[in-house]
């Protein structure tokens, strides 16, 4: 079980930098998602691990050995393209067996690995199809399995489940996950899915224009984020502006555009200080409407209403100014209209607190 | 490395070295030059003034083809690549037609349909041929052969274009004029001038039907070859250079000026457009269209075998026997099937030499040129490859005739390396297409299951691109096969099939002429089907 | 002003292949319906045929504000079109894009390009009107696209998977906004799409396809809690189905008892199915409660352990396998508290929050399957 290791990466062409100074270790038998928006730099990463594209400067390690200028056909990966590259002039067998052929193996070995990838990726009975024959979700599997008979200890996927229907794509996901786990691999997943990221991943690092933003648990990105982008790039949420009104040992008040007071245990903020509160969608509660005024309970309309599925989602439009929204996980009908005053209540003990940036509140809610 | 050197050491001296060699032969004896051309002690500057005078109708010829043939071919092109119908791809191989026969025997059957009393002025009852000898048939010749090469590569860009964007200029209001007016013409451009200038180009060059049907109207590239048989060596050299230079100059400055060309997008005229898209109007435009094909490119172009059929046995207006084909070609003292014969099999081992080198030394420089990354290299590299195209054959084979005197003389192995020369981008510019349809995807995944260049290329690449190749080759044999002025510059006392035909044609023997020809246009044809076959299923695997 | 689409047996064949089947389907004046199903189900062909891109085959017919539309090319049906892949003309800037419709039908230059600059403002794109397509983002293509379609004035809008290219992120953000602009201009809207959560918050009904047939039809609500079969309560989430025969019937305590394969005992509301009836049960996963072990012998209640336990933005997802070795998926919102791999669990759920389907006559794994 191999483990990948990054030291000042980075990749130049002309005058744009892909990837900017990147340094990265990913654990044996670690199952680890690079995150972020289209041009954010992960495929390039992936790439210069795979030995496809090679670094400016920099050097890549695996298993302890230096191997940045070796190519990929040294370095024991099996990749898995998004757009699967399946040779159209081999049936599946042959082409799961192509990476067992090439390390030179004796036939019943072949044929041992062969058998084992088709059952673990359940293709063995199209092993004699071409590939003109599958649908996408069969080519995706071939795709899979010819990685897997190489014996390879770390996969790299790129993009690999971009091409499927989101229902197979999330039954893909925890199959992947399975299968690697179950096999004891090292795996590295792009992806600019942050839902996906979260189904197959240990850890997660996110990437924003050839940086590296963050790397955590799912748990640590989602409830801690260390930026805005971040917050609002895993997962919709709601940012509140306000000011710090009171700081003590136990924790900050927040007041918001309406007089309104948020409390958290957040102090790192010094009082008097612009800040923005960041709060998940599923984290507010509606309430009918009372003319009490209390800590975390904001008072606000409802302006918008959908139902999705084992979820309401509601749009409010708070005395304060946002327009935040709620998620709440019921069966019932929603006992809120169009109109209603409400009363939103905040769970505050997750939310995130920013200092308001500098340079305003935009460019951090960018997606790109 | 040691491939690519060889490589690349092949284009230098055999394909770029001696067609440019007139440059510096004509450099070299410059005195001989002047002294022939323009001060000559009989003739004074007759002979610059012949040349003036033969280039202007060179380059005004192709440039009445060149447009007759973008008027006639574009809506051909528009119909077989944006309509379903019966009969679709018949057509689609009817019109490839002319491009498979080789122009001395096209040249000969569109001369009996026009010029000869036995094509069509028996509709009209005439005595002598409809058309004459000279410009007026050379231009029916030319816009005969090229109409293929514009109809193709229009065809191409055509498919090229996403249909998505006429359905939603459709969807947006636009009327069916509309759209291709402002949406597909624009988008069109560049390979809309590539296939004009590939036309211009054909027509400039082309020697052996012009041969058969210019009578005493002089081109360019027939200059070149009858000053060539008078040993008039630096004046054919100087012809050819000027000849090589204008034309290269063109291919630029039209590449340049390509960018610049617009297409008014600013006006609209909705009511009329309209009116130009209803379907009556549509159907109108086709019909006309297939019938333009059909009476000025398809039937006089297999005229050939109706005259054959007809003069078998004797000649049609008197019986006797003794002009008939049959008798002609076996019976005649002269033992004109046992020329035919020789010459067929000079053909053949030419046509087969020049495959096998293009497939070996030509194969790798595609390769290279598009998987190599040197920079400015590669592009000066591509266009240079282009340059055998450009210019005409009759210059190269001049050239090239320079360039290995002494080591190589006319006769056998000259033709060899002159038909090397020209069909040397016949074959690369296919392949390299092909090579650069193929997904890099395919090389990279082998990579990482552990495949090396080496072997990459052998059990992916090649397999990919198998098809294309083939079909390259294919090419190269069909268009070495039809190749008439250099070979004529170059042959010594060898002959090529369609030299026999340009020397039976000048001896007015017709009928052996016209079975000559119908052998070549069969083997022609049959080359065409199997290549349409493989480009066929090689579309299976994009 | 917002027309109304009316398909009238419509069926479209490519030589074997069916692309759709005898459609029968009416959108209302001012509607926003969305088109949902799995790639091949006939999305993109609906759209097209309406379009006028493509014709039907004998015997379908298609009326817009009830005319028949065979007749008239597309050019004259007043439509907008969004395609997946935007088909921004690439040689027209994004100011000449947006007028390129009003100019074909012959407006006025000067006062379209006026329009044009209103629309860029409208879509956040100002300042953008010089630039080429090539030089925009995903994003930024999508909206000059759907503002190229607004611009042509027309009232009925089709809209080809129009987020599908986008990256994830971008896609919710957008969609809000799709469905504001449509609603505030009172267009008539048919959207096809494969994202489930994208069909419930974007329109007012969705109609649910399959290979080509219209399987039901019906606003979010409807057909997520009263699926017609058991593709579509698969398709539309996350839903554990369990095969089984009726026990007893008490049709008065509007109440069912099951006895499910693996010797399992389920109660259902459920009571349309008689007694011995083949029945397949279906829980969604976010309807299941998952406590510590106990020991409980009541219908409805299964033991298992962990095998999976994973946060996605939010929730909890649980694999639990029973002792009958079937495989179980929960969601429940995330809390301070979780289970890890290898607990022992016991999971239950509410009679209320079952659905009962007639077993398949393919058996239960093939009407699962997708394609």
């Amino acid at each position: 079980m191999p483990e990948v290791k990054l030291s000042t990466i980075s990749k130049h062409y002309d005058e744009v930098i892909a990837v900017d100074s990147v340094n990265l270790t990913v654990h044996n038998g670690e199952y680890v998602a690079l995150l972020g928006p289209s041009g954010c730099g992960k495929t390039t990463t992936l790439r210069i691990i795979a030995g496809l594209t090679l670094p400016t400067e920099g050097d890549v390690f695996i298993d302890g050995k230096h191997v940045t200028y070796a190519p990929p056909g040294n370095r024991d990966i099996g990749f898995v393209f998004q757009h699967f590259e399946i040779f159209p002039f081999w049936d599946v067998w042959d082409n799961v067996g192509y990476g067992p052929k090439l390390r030179g193996l004796d036939e019943i070995e072949i044929e041992k690995r062969v058998w084992e990838a088709l059952k673990t990726t359940k293709l063995t009975d199209k092993a004699d199809n071409l590939p003109d024959e599958l649908n996408t979700p069969e080519l995706q599997r071939v795709g899979v399995a010819r990685a897997l008979a190489t014996g390879a200890r770390l996969m790299l996927f790129d993009e690999a489940l971009g091409a499927l229907d989101p229902k197979v794509k999330a039954i893909f996901q925890h199959e992947l996950r399975k299968i690697v786990k179950k096999n004891k691999l090292t795996a590295i997943h792009v992806t600019h899915d942050q839902q996906e990221a979260m189904a197959i991943a240990d850890r997660i690092i996110v990437m924003r224009k050839g940086r590296i933003l963050q790397i955590g648990k799912p748990t640590e990105l989602y409830y801690k984020p260390n930026d805005i982008f971040i917050a609002n790039f895993l997962g919709e949420s709601n940012f509140i502006e306000g000011v710090v009104s009171k700081v003590t040992e136990t924790g900050s008040e927040i007041r918001l555009r309406d007089g309104s007071i948020l409390r958290t245990d957040e102090k790192a903020i010094k009082g008097g200080r612009r800040v923005i509160i960041s709060i998940r969608h599923e984290l507010l509660k509606l309430q009918p409407f009372e003319r009490f005024s209390a800590l975390n309970f904001i008072p606000g309309k409802v302006i918008g209403y959908r139902f999705l599925g084992d979820r309401h989602s509601y749009e409010v439009k708070l005395d304060a100014g946002e327009i935040v929204g709620v998620k709440e996980f019921a069966r019932a009908p929603p006992p809120f209209k169009l109109e209603d005053p409400v009363t939103v209540r905040m769970d505050t003990s997750l939310a995130v607190l920013f200092s308001y940036p500098s340079n305003g509140l935009a460019p951090h809610l960018s997606l790109e | 490395m040691g491939a690519e050197g060889v490589t690349l050491a092949f284009f230098l001296v055999v394909i770029l070295g001696p067609t440019i060699f007139v440059f510096s032969a004509v450099f070299l004896s410059w005195n001989e030059v002047v002294a022939t051309v323009f001060n000559d002690p009989i003739a004074g500057d007759i002979r610059w003034q012949i040349m003036r005078i033969a280039l202007i109708r060179s380059f005004e010829i192709a440039g009445i083809v060149t447009v007759i043939n973008v008027i006639i071919g574009l809506p051909m092109a528009i119909l077989i690549a944006r309509y379903d119908f019966k009969g679709k791809e018949i057509l689609d191989t009817l019109v490839d037609l002319p491009m498979a026969v080789p122009t001395a025997a096209l040249g000969f059957s569109i001369f009996l349909f026009w010029g000869s009393r036995s094509g069509i002025s028996v509709l009209f009852g005439l005595e002598s041929g409809l058309v004459s000898r000279g410009p007026l048939l050379i231009i029916l010749v030319h816009t005969a052969f090229t109409y293929p090469y514009i109809v193709r590569s229009l065809k191409a860009v055509i498919l090229g274009i996403d249909k998505t964007y006429e359905d939603a200029a459709k969807t947006l209001g636009a009327s069916g004029f509309t759209t291709w007016r402002t949406i597909s013409m624009p988008l069109m451009k560049e390979g809309l001038i590539a296939g004009a200038i590939l036309s211009f180009t054909r027509s400039l060059g082309e020697t052996g039907a012009t041969l058969i049907v210019a009578g005493v109207y002089d081109t360019a590239p027939i200059l070149i070859v009858s000053w060539r048989k008078m040993l008039l060596i630096p004046a054919t050299a100087f012809l050819s250079m000027i000849l090589v230079t204008i034309a290269v100059v063109m291919l630029v400055l039209v590449r340049f000026m390509a960018r610049k060309v617009g297409f008014p997008i600013e006006k609209v005229w909705p009511r009329p457009e309209q009116f130009l898209s209803g379907i009556w109007q549509r159907r109108f435009r086709n019909s006309v269209t297939i019938a333009i094909f059909l009476v000025i490119i398809l039937l006089p172009s297999l005229f050939t075998f109706q005259y054959v059929a007809l003069w078998w046995n004797g000649s049609p207006a008197t019986g006797r026997f003794e002009s008939g084909v049959f008798y002609q070609v076996f019976r005649a003292p002269d033992l004109k099937w046992a020329w035919l014969l020789i010459s067929l099999v000079t053909s053949l081992q030419i046509a087969t030499l020049a495959t096998l080198i293009n497939l070996g030394f030509g194969l790798p420089m595609a390769f290279i040129l598009v998987r190599r990354k040197w920079g400015k290299i590669n592009g000066i590299l591509d266009a240079m490859i282009d340059i055998p195209l450009a210019v005409p054959s009759s210059a190269i084979g001049f050239s090239a005739f320079l360039f290995w005197r002494g080591i190589i003389n006319p006769g056998f192995w000259l033709i060899l390396m002159v038909h090397i020369i020209f069909t040397y981008p016949y074959f690369i510019r296919p392949v390299i297409a092909v090579i650069e349809g193929i997904d890099p995807g395919y090389e990279e995944v082998a990579r990482t299951l552990g495949a090396s260049d080496l072997t990459t290329f052998r059990t992916v690449s090649l397999r990919l691109t198998g098809r294309g190749i083939l079909a390259g080759a294919i090419m190269v044999f069909t268009r070495s096969l039809g190749e008439t002025g250099a070979t004529i510059v170059v042959m010594g006392l060898s002959r090529t099939v369609p030299v026999y035909i340009v020397d039976l044609v000048e001896s007015l023997a017709l009928p052996a002429a016209a079975f000559a020809s119908i052998i070549l246009i069969c083997i022609s044809l049959a080359l065409l089907l199997i290549l349409r076959y493989i480009s066929r299923s090689a579309e299976e695997w994009k | 002003m917002s027309p109304k689409v009316e398909l009238r047996h419509v069926t479209k064949r490519y030589e074997s292949l069916v692309a759709l089947n005898d459609l029968i389907l009416t959108i209302n004046d001012g509607e926003y319906l969305t088109l949902l199903g799995p790639t091949g189900s006939g999305k993109t062909t609906t759209l097209l045929l309406i379009a006028g891109l493509i014709q039907p085959d004998k015997g379908g017919e298609i009326y817009i504000d009830d005319v028949p539309v065979a007749d008239i090319s597309t050019e004259n049906r007043n439509i907008g079109f969004v395609f997946a892949r935007y088909a921004l003309f690439p040689h027209l800037d994004v100011i000449d894009n947006l007028i390129y419709s009003p100019r074909v039908k012959g407006e006025n230059l000067d006062e379209s390009k006026k329009s044009a600059r209103e629309m860029l403002e409208l879509m956040v794109l100002s300042g953008r009107g010089d630039a080429i397509p090539k030089e925009l983002s995903g994003g930024m293509k999508q909206r000059v696209a759907l503002a190229r379609t607004l611009m042509s004035g027309a009232k009925l809008l089709l809209l080809d998977e129009p987020l599908g290219a986008l990256d994830a992120r971008i896609r919710m953000a957008l969609r809000k906004e799709l469905r504001k602009i449509v609603k505030d201009l009172k267009i008539t809207a048919i959207h096809a799409t494969n994202d489930i959560t994208e069909a419930f918050l974007i329109s007012d009904r969705v109609a649910i396809l399959r290979e080509g047939t219209l399987i039901q039809i019906g606003t979010p609500a409807e057909v997520y809690e009263k699926p017609r079969n058991i593709f579509v309560a698969n398709f539309l989430s996350d839903t554990n189905f369990f095969g089984g025969i009726v026990k007893s019937v008490d049709i008065q305590k509007k109440s069912a008892l099951l006895e499910l394969e693996g010797d399992l005992r389920a109660k259902t509301n459920k009571t349309s199915k008689p007694e011995n009836f083949q029945i397949v049960l279906g829980v969604r996963a976010e309807d299941i409660q998952i406590n510590p072990r106990i020991s409980i012998d009541e219908p409805n209640h299964f033991n298992g352990e962990v095998e999976s336990s994973k946060f996605i933005s939010g929730t909890n997802r649980y694999e639990v396998i029973l002792e009958n070795k079937d495989l179980v998926i929960i969601r429940e919102k995330a809390s301070k508290e979780w289970f890890e791999e290898g607990d022992s669990v016991t999971i239950s759920f509410h009679p209320r929050e079952t659905l009962l389907f007639d077993y398949p006559e393919e058996g239960l794994e093939k009407a699962l399957e997708f394609e």
